[in-house]
């Protein structure tokens, strides 16, 4: 480009801000606008470039071309008829043949919109002439959009102009959401064909062709319902690939909401394009009906969609059991899809269940400790354990192995609770964050992994550990004896004594070595290692699954891992949570019991009352007598509690928001 | 001794100036540094004098970054490449490898670096008669994505014109293999074309002035 050009060009627009701050005084779209020169109204211009006489110019290159004409009665129909012709020829100062030229520019509707819109912003003016500020956003779009880019050969220079498009002299489309725009909308692909030929050979036979081309049916999606108007990006890119799913869910909002569920749906949430997108098994122009034997998700050609990315080649292949997964599987359609309605209708009814009993066992707990605790100062006056030698001895709960093993599972749990609820919760705004810090979906997905194999890995060396300590025992081992976890008759009996408790219509039961709720953790664990880990596994292995078992199968597994995974969660951070540290007899947190292993006399008493005394008269106490743990040990076991609690704390919150939330479009 | 204030404020911002400058230069010197092992085969400033190496200077960020991801990901085929010069000389090495090594910072500001510099067309015999033909069946197929000849960097679609041309047909043939992926509107119409049409494209985009 010549060195002289941008400075012509920088005075030119230049002279035309001037003259058109000039010409275009508020109101200044009457037809008596100012004419820029003399003899310069319509009619003079309309008498060559009406059309009437079929009339010629020689262009710079001596070539001869057609005279431009407009049909002047379109024009004055149109959104830009109150204005004469010089309003924006403001090149035109004579009616020669041919015309001298002025040394304004010719019309740029860019720089003409954006003036007007200045002017009316200044002139407080944007409510009367909102449509304006439509172009202004629409031209911003255009700008972003692949459309503006760079196109040398051509005479705007860019891939498409706004005359490309919109016929700027009977520019008439009408504003969303009248009845006109809809007929209007579905001209639109001829627009598009000018220069998308191909895409339109394709549109024309696919089911949204028909409907708009053949059916006139106005709701029938076009071009721009997919594309956008102005925002037209690369459809290979990225950012397009995630906004067409928005795009087909604006219409197809209850296969958008299912597909949402899906793991595919999670992962376009997150802001990645890498799993299946509406185009990848629908197609993109070629959208056919299910059942029509053309369409990619035609029964007897959607295996092969599957495997386009289920190829084997970075994820396993697709096996014939994939095809009767159900993509837009919902729980609300019991014709449809009776076994993820049933899944969901006893996954909810767990949840009522286990909370509505849980949490009104904690409020009424909290309420009646209160009652003992709160507000009345108890001072420890009399050092029992003095009294007779025991200070600096504590009882022994639980063993290293069991401390360990319980702190591995609370960091496992809490992992797999982030990196799941993650995906769970994926329309959240910190979902997206915390899958992005932890490295993208896969690893994420890799980490959640992991994680479950270490806590599976505890359970059963937890179970071989058991296993071995009960066959030692023999016959000795007492199954429904008070060293064992199986529940007994004494646990029902304490578990209807303790709401007894609560409402003061009776003694507090008084417990032996594992409390009711205690053992309801333990046996908590087995249910959610079935139900979680089991359908985990399966989810985890896909082809295996997909060989033994029929693909509606994926769709309850993901319903029940999610849900369950949602109970243990919730509970573990409120129930469990409550009944160990935040009870009013445990205040402050953190109970250290599970990482130093013991407790103090008192506190023991008072919890397992029948143990102790059941030790005590054996003889027994003095085995299960250890030294407290010193100074550092109990320090670093609070402030690991309280570490703990404060991550399970945030975890609930952020799943609280998750749950609370609801989709956000 | 009382610093003056004004003294103290113009000391302190040319201070911070200083630091802001040797910093950017630090950044652009950082970028170079980056690129200089890269340079060995794609030439300076990704010029590429080596006719199975791409010139890349010159192309757009975002398919450069593409480019190097699919590579990290081994997406795009890893062929194996003696280096051809420098301290490594005759070592083998492949991109995958190489874009591995990188981070997506890493990866972004080679992009950005390589982005800015121009695209220097290879010098190379070509057939006019084939050219010709090229280009007719460029016009026909590739022009909607490959505009003014392959030549636009703001079309993300790499540049053709005055590539190598050895290089643009081993990327024919890992197209036509599916080795390489290609975009999805790509796809059907590279698969129509015939030999003699990809022979044809290649000395057509070695002619594009």
């Amino acid at each position: 480009m010549p060195a002289q050009k941008p400075a012509v060009y920088l005075l030119a627009w230049l002279a035309c801000l001037v003259i058109t701050q000039l010409a275009w005084l508020p109101g200044a779209m009457a037809a008596d606008a100012a004419v820029a020169g003399e003899g310069l109204d319509d009619a003079t211009c309309l008498s060559c470039h009406a059309g009437k006489e079929q009339l010629t110019v020689t262009n710079e290159d001596g070539e001869e071309r057609p005279l431009l004409t407009i049909d002047h009665r379109k024009y004055i129909k149109g959104v830009h008829g109150d204005m004469a012709c010089v309003d924006c020829h403001v090149e035109i100062i004579d009616s020669k043949v041919p015309h001298e030229y002025g040394s304004a520019p010719k019309p740029d509707c860019v720089q003409c919109h954006e003036a007007l819109w200045e002017i009316a912003k200044r002139e407080d003016l944007t409510e009367e002439k909102a449509r304006l500020g439509v172009v202004v956003q629409n031209i911003e779009a255009y700008k972003e959009s692949f459309h503006a880019r760079s196109a040398p050969s051509r005479k705007s220079g860019v891939k498409a102009h706004c005359d490309d498009c919109h016929d700027t002299h009977s520019f008439d489309v009408p504003p969303r959401g009248t009845s006109k725009r809809t007929e209007w909308h579905l001209t639109v692909p001829t627009v598009c064909s000018k220069c998308h030929e191909d895409s339109l050979e394709e549109y024309l036979v696919s089911v949204h062709g028909v409907e708009a081309t053949e059916k006139h049916n106005l709701k029938a999606a076009v071009c721009v319902d997919c594309h956008t108007t102005h925002a037209i990006s690369k459809t290979s890119r990225d950012p397009f690939q995630l906004l067409i799913t928005k795009q087909c869910g604006s219409c197809h909002e209850e296969e958008f909401e299912s597909y949402r569920d899906t793991y595919h749906g999670q992962i376009n949430t997150l802001g990645y394009a890498y799993t299946a997108k509406c185009f990848d098994c629908h197609g993109s122009h070629e959208i056919f009906a299910v059942d029509d034997p053309e369409s990619m998700v035609h029964p007897d050609n959607r295996l092969e969609t599957c495997q386009e990315c289920h190829d084997g080649r970075k994820i396993k292949k697709a096996t014939a059991g994939f095809l009767t997964f159900g993509p837009h599987a919902n729980t609300h359609d019991y014709e449809r899809y009776p076994q993820v309605w049933i899944a969901a209708k006893f996954m909810h009814g767990l949840l009522l269940f286990v909370f509505g009993y849980f949490w009104a066992h904690s409020l009424l707990w909290w309420y009646r400790e209160c009652v003992d605790r709160c507000g009345v100062k108890t001072e420890q006056r009399i050092r029992t354990d003095e009294l007779v030698g025991l200070e600096n001895k504590q009882v022994r709960r639980f063993g290293l192995v069991w401390r360990i093993g319980h702190l591995l599972f609370a960091l496992s749990v809490m992992t797999l609770i982030l990196t799941g609820m993650a995906v769970f919760y994926s329309y959240t705004k910190w979902a997206p964050v915390v899958i992005d810090i932890l490295g993208g979906p896969q690893m994420a997905g890799l980490i959640h992994r992991i994680s479950a194999a270490i806590m599976l890995g505890i359970f059963f060396l937890h179970l071989i550990g058991v296993s071995i300590h009960i066959a030692r025992k023999g016959r000795n081992f007492r199954w429904f004896g008070p060293d064992s976890l199986v529940p007994n008759w004494k646990d029902f009996k304490d578990a209807w004594g303790m709401f007894k408790w609560f409402v003061h219509k009776g003694e507090k039961p008084v417990f032996d070595r594992w409390t009711y709720w205690e053992k309801f953790d333990y046996w908590a664990v087995f249910w959610g290692m079935a139900i979680i880990g089991g359908s985990g596994m399966m989810l985890t292995f896909p082809d295996i699954t997909a060989s033994i078992f029929p693909g509606w199968v994926f769709n309850v597994v993901t319903l029940v891992h999610g849900e369950e995974a949602f109970l243990a969660a919730v509970f573990l951070f409120t129930v469990h949570f409550f009944n160990n540290h935040f009870r009013p007899d445990k205040l402050p947190p953190p109970d250290v019991v599970m990482f130093t292993g013991t407790q103090s006399l008192e506190e023991f008493r008072r919890d397992h009352g029948m143990q102790y005394d059941r030790l005590v008269e054996s003889g027994e106490l003095e085995k299960y007598l250890v030294d407290s743990p010193s100074r550092p040990m109990t320090l670093g076991s609070k402030i690991l509690g309280l570490t703990l609690i404060t991550i399970g704390l945030v975890l609930l919150v952020i799943v609280a928001i998750g749950f609370f939330g609801g989709y956000s479009p | 001794m009382k610093i003056h204030g004004s003294k103290y404020l113009t000391s302190l911002c040319s201070g911070l100036l200083l630091i802001a400058s040797g910093a950017q230069s630090a950044l652009a010197a950082d970028v170079q540094e980056l690129f200089e092992p890269c340079s060995v085969c794609h030439g300076k400033e990704g010029a590429s004098t080596e006719s199975n190496m791409p010139i890349i200077g010159g192309m757009s960020a975002p398919y450069l970054t593409d480019a190097m991801l699919a590579y990290k990901e081994k997406d795009w085929p890893c062929h194996e490449i003696e280096i051809p010069s420098g301290p490594d000389k005759g070592k083998k090495t492949d991109m995958c490898t190489i874009a591995d090594d990188l981070s997506e910072k890493e990866i972004e500001q080679i992009s950005e670096y390589l982005a800015a510099k121009p695209f220097v067309r290879a010098t190379q015999e070509f057939d006019a008669g084939l050219a010709a033909k090229g280009e007719q069946v460029h016009d026909a197929s590739c022009k909607k994505c490959h505009d003014e000849g392959g030549s636009l960097p703001d079309d993300d679609s790499g540049i053709l014109a005055g590539q190598w041309m050895p290089y643009i047909k081993q990327s024919f043939e890992d197209f036509g293999s599916g080795d390489r992926p290609m975009p999805k509107k790509m796809k059907p119409k590279f698969n129509k074309l015939e030999d003699a049409d990809k022979e044809a494209l290649i000395h057509y985009y070695a002619s594009v002035k």
